[in-house]
């Protein structure tokens, strides 16, 4: 690692930070989002300076090489739910294994009926898993790892932004019901989302990902072939 | 020196536990994450409550970085363009439906199998 990768990560946790400030002074509304606020800005000097996205990425690494240890971080926030989930266990199981399954199924059915092609069917199929999660899956597949990525943290955005906006809209109002909607739907994005509006719930929103991420790793294998 | 020390220890437990978890799934050869094995025992470790509190501070530091980690990654998502551009209305639509739907659907069950 040189002087220049350490340089650009931090500048890209600045980026991160001053988005982040000014969402909370805004109240941590959906649209404010500082993850996709963050790399649309970061495009847009890429753009201007004639710089590949491929090479920012290169020298971004040592972010990649820091996720590791923040998801495993994520256990301090399910720590936090533990009491929440005292007599809801079932039904927080029961609906994220429900959610997923229809995430999944609903994504690859449209995929299919739109006539995509078969690496974007593949890409798509998953999105609704976790980025870490698919990584590991794909990579046993030879399938396509960093357009699924991709999509996977452009499936959180949408749905930090847009899932709470609907909940509102369809008055559902139980908190432990919206957390748990971000993290199956949204993932990390939205589960990050979820521990800056509400930090007493976003540790449900992590439990919904991770479950969401063990189905896949515990599905996909077998069904890979057929859904194709 | 006062907050490295107590953000420290936590960073680098979870550094440990990622790395441990990461050997083991390439050992094992299981499609799961390493960082993923790694909030499994972190969790359950936690949840036994003994000798831990001191990772808190620097675990808790860790997560509000998250969304940071994410943006080279999301970036990325330019990189396919030319793959997307061919299906970007429907690939735009169906992202979108999906993902409502997905979140409003756990939602629902969530408040329906809460009341049962």
């Amino acid at each position: 690692m040189t002087l220049f990768h350490a340089l650009v990560s931090v500048g890209v946790m600045l980026g991160f930070a001053v988005m982040r400030y000014v969402s909370g002074r805004l109240g941590h509304p959906a649209w404010a989002n500082p993850v996709f606020a963050t790399a649309l800005i970061i495009l847009s000097l890429l753009v201007w300076r004639g710089i590949n996205v491929a090479d920012f990425q290169a020298l971004a690494s040592p972010l990649g090489w820091a996720l590791g240890p923040a998801i495993v971080a994520l256990a301090a926030v399910t720590d936090l739910v533990r009491p929440l989930l005292i007599g809801r266990a079932r039904a927080a199981l029961l609906a994220i294994i429900g959610g997923s399954l229809f995430g999944m199924g609903f994504c690859w059915a449209l995929a299919h009926l739109v006539g995509l092609d078969k690496a974007l069917v593949a890409a798509v199929s998953v999105k609704t898993v976790s980025s870490p999660f698919l990584i590991a899956i794909l990579g046993r597949f030879e399938g396509p790892v960093g357009l699924a990525a991709a999509l996977s943290v452009a499936t959180g955005v949408i749905s930090a932004m847009l899932v709470p906006l609907l909940l509102d809209r369809l008055k559902i109002t139980d908190r432990d019901a919206r957390a748990l909607a971000l993290g199956v739907s949204g993932h990390l994005v939205a589960s990050e989302y979820a521990i800056r509006s509400d930090p007493a719930r976003g540790g449900l929103a992590i439990i919904g990902l991770v479950i969401t991420g063990l189905m896949a790793a515990l599905l996909l294998p077998l069904l890979w072939g057929w859904l194709l | 020196m006062k907050s490295a020390a107590l953000y420290l220890p936590g960073i680098v437990l979870c550094l440990c536990l990622s790395l441990t978890g990461e050997a083991l799934v390439r050992w094992l050869g299981v499609p799961l994450a390493g960082p993923i094995i790694g909030l499994i025992v972190y969790s359950l470790w936690l949840a036994k409550g003994r000798w831990i509190n001191w990772s808190r501070p620097g675990a808790l530091l860790l997560t509000r970085w998250l969304g940071a980690f994410l943006v080279p990654v999301l970036l990325g998502l330019s990189l396919h363009l030319g793959a997307l551009a061919a299906a970007w209305l429907p690939m735009m639509l169906l992202m979108l439906v999906t993902t409502m739907a997905t979140g409003v659907v756990t939602a629902l069950l969530f408040r329906w199998l809460s009341r049962q």
